[in-house]
């Protein structure tokens, strides 16, 4: 094996740094509560932190794909590692066999890290820019319908008074008669529409953002959720990079076994998932062939 | 007076003059009235009273006067105006300017000596505590009584005009409304495209991973069961790695096209209920927006109707006077016959006196007559309007 490719990977991955990554998903989530509060509450400065929230997403559009390609090639170049004790002499059969095999799950164990890497680094992209959309559309949105729903509080404030309706002005003539008719008409239907709703432009100004508002709970949520996972696979492959490189350079022993086998069962729960995830949406997939 | 009546209906002649004359007490009914007493039949022939009655009986159509229709509808009018003040009152206030007693402090003025110590900074200025009068302006509530009843058209105009401006800008609104659901609808199909996009291609990954697994299944065992001093051992161990790692991409990208899937599928139905209710909120612009276009129709109309009362208040007012006035009139010609009547049953012989009252007299009776066709006038003028009030008031 050549020692270089060893050496450059180990400079790749320790280079690998997701921590700004991660710091900047967590400004991109708190950042953009703070633009939906701005939205709901006018008092609060909104353009400032619009700003701050744009700089954050191109900062974060383009650190992902660095990150990514950096990922990506790693992998490409760990594919290639063998098995190979460097330097050392032939060790006895069984002992050459248990570091081959230590040495392929160490390798497994890394490649499949760095693919997980990979996914969530890409999910976590998906979800910003579909995120972004979205919030972009209900912004745009939210002034008029402002405007719209202080001057329906305005007018309903004003039928609930109703100055001019109390007093019938009991004439024979048509013109009174039709103003009684409007004003009648117009009591009748806000009998009708009152018991639909409660009436107050307030909580419709609520409920328009109310669903859009859960689900970009739920956007940031797993947002934070992936950030974690990101931070978590980036120590483990350390580790596990660690651990091989000790293993090529200074040979097998009982120890790296123990970590190695350590490592692995941490990441089995990984593994189990993304399995089971892929079979589900398969198994779910020819339905959605039929259905859509 | 009974007696006196019945007195005169006893007696014959002159009959025409003491008919006009019961036909003017009958007419003014319910007035107090200084009846003339009986004129005694021995009246002195000099003189007679002329001949001529003082209006045909016929030309006037209403014979008997009620006011009492009348009264009626100005007491209606009169609730109705005083229901119309209370409501300006109730909602107008009045602002005053009130002087206002304020405490504030004023450099004590110095003479001489302290003057020019207190200006060299050797002596303090001392300060004293005065009262000053500011003007404050005050809103008060108004009294009923000073309200006029032209406000009340001024305040449907202004509450018109801006119940009008309003809709306006809610119609504005409404329209704008409208385009964010009609952009909303917009997004949706594109959102349901980019997922119909991400199917196909999720299905496409999926064949691929398919036959990447069918060749990684084929080659592991291969691999397993060689011996790793086999001389091609190297080479499928490097074909293993390389299809495990192209599968797990490819596994990859489904998990991939599968999560978007479900973000988009997740978003587009947020976004479908959001554009319901905005929808929703733009139908009931709508309606209000037609509601106030009608209510501010009938409400114009109302100030027609508003218009007419002030008419009719002032119209009968106007009617009212005339008619006391004429009342009033008819009044001081029964006494002037009243007079000449006594005069003339006193049975005062020829005398200067009798002959300055005979004259003043004479005179008083020339106004009447004067005045007896402008009277006339006036009453069918009066009676018209009180028509034309009346027509107004249906």
């Amino acid at each position: 094996m050549d020692p270089s490719l060893l050496n450059d990977i180990s400079r790749r991955i320790r280079k690998l740094d997701t921590r700004r990554l991660t710091g900047r998903i967590s400004r991109y989530v708190h950042l953009s509560a703070a633009a939906d509060e701005s939205l709901r509450r006018p008092d609060l400065d909104g353009g400032r932190v619009m700003d701050q929230l744009e700089a954050c997403c191109w900062e974060l559009f383009g650190e992902i794909p660095l990150l990514i390609k950096s990922v990506t090639e790693i992998r490409e170049q760990m594919v290639d590692l063998h098995h190979e004790e460097n330097g050392k002499k032939i060790a006895p059969p069984e002992i050459g066999e248990a570091s081959r095999r230590c040495f392929d799950g160490l390798k497994r164990h890394g490649m499949e890290l760095l693919a997980h890497l990979a996914d969530e680094i890409g999910i976590v992209q998906e979800t910003l820019r579909q995120g972004e959309k979205v919030r972009r559309i209900v912004s745009d949105h939210t002034d008029p319908m402002k405007r719209s729903a202080t001057l329906l509080d305005i007018l309903l404030e004003r039928f609930a008074h109703r100055p001019t309706v109390a007093y019938r002005v009991g004439g024979e003539s048509p013109d009174v008669r039709q103003l009684e008719y409007a004003v009648e008409g117009m009591e009748n239907w806000e009998a009708a529409a009152d018991s639909e709703d409660d009436g107050s432009a307030e909580s419709l100004r609520v409920a328009t953002l109310s669903p859009y508002g859960r689900v970009i709970q739920s956007m940031w949520e797993e947002l934070e959720q992936r950030g974690r996972k990101i931070a978590h696979a980036d120590a483990e492959l350390k580790e596990g990079w660690r651990l091989l490189h000790r293993l090529s350079a200074k040979g097998y022993s009982h120890k790296i076994r123990q970590k190695a086998e350590k490592l692995s069962f941490q990441h089995e729960a990984r593994r189990r998932a993304f399995r089971k995830f892929i079979r589900e949406s398969r198994a779910a997939a020819p339905d959605r062939r039929r259905a859509g | 007076m009974p007696d006196r009546d019945t007195a005169r209906a006893r007696t014959p002649e002159p009959a025409d003059d003491d008919k006009t004359i019961d036909d003017l007490l009958e007419a003014s009914a319910g007035k107090k009235m200084t009846a003339g007493p009986t004129p005694d039949a021995a009246a002195p022939q000099s003189y007679r009273p002329p001949s001529v009655r003082y209006y045909e009986a016929d030309e006037i159509k209403s014979r008997t006067f009620n006011a009492e229709k009348l009264q009626h509808i100005v007491d209606e009018i009169k609730i109705i105006e005083d229901g119309i003040k209370n409501i300006i009152a109730a909602r107008t206030t009045k602002i005053i300017e009130e002087e206002v007693p304020v405490e504030k402090k004023r450099a004590v003025r110095t003479v001489g000596l302290d003057k020019l110590l207190v200006r060299l900074g050797l002596k303090q200025q001392e300060y004293e505590d005065y009262t000053d009068y500011e003007i404050v302006k005050k809103e008060i509530p108004r009294d009923p009584d000073d309200v006029l009843i032209t406000e009340f058209r001024v305040m449907i105009e202004n509450y018109l005009g801006s119940l009008q401006g309003l809709n306006e800008g809610l119609r504005d609104t409404v329209y704008e409304v409208d385009g964010i659901v009609k952009n909303l609808t917009e997004v949706s199909d594109t959102f349901t495209d980019q997922i119909h996009g991400d199917r196909r291609a999720y299905r496409s990954q999926v064949a691929h991973s398919r036959e990447l697994e069918a060749q990684v299944e084929e080659i592991v065992p291969l691999h397993e069961s060689m011996s790793p001093l086999h001389d091609r051992y190297a080479e499928v161990e490097k074909q293993r790695d390389h299809l495990e790692m192209a599968l797990r991409e490819s596994q990859g990208m489904e998990l991939k096209y599968k999560t978007n899937i479900d973000m988009g599928v997740k978003y587009q139905a947020a976004l479908k209920s959001y554009r319901a209710l905005i929808n929703d909120f733009k139908e009931r612009g709508d309606i209000h927006v037609n509601m106030v276009d009608k209510f501010a129709q009938g409400a114009s109309h109302m100030k027609i109707a508003v218009d007419n009362v002030s008419q009719i208040c002032s119209g009968v007012a106007r009617v009212t006077q005339s008619m006391v006035m004429i009342v009033e009139s008819i009044d001081d010609g029964n006494r002037v016959l009243g007079r000449y009547a006594s005069l003339v049953g006193d049975q005062i012989s020829a005398s200067p006196q009798w002959e300055m009252e005979y004259n003043a007299l004479k005179e008083a009776e020339e106004v009447y007559k004067k005045n007896d066709n402008l009277r006339l006038e006036q009453i069918q003028e009066n009676r018209k309007e009180i028509e034309k009030l009346l027509k107004i008031s249906e």
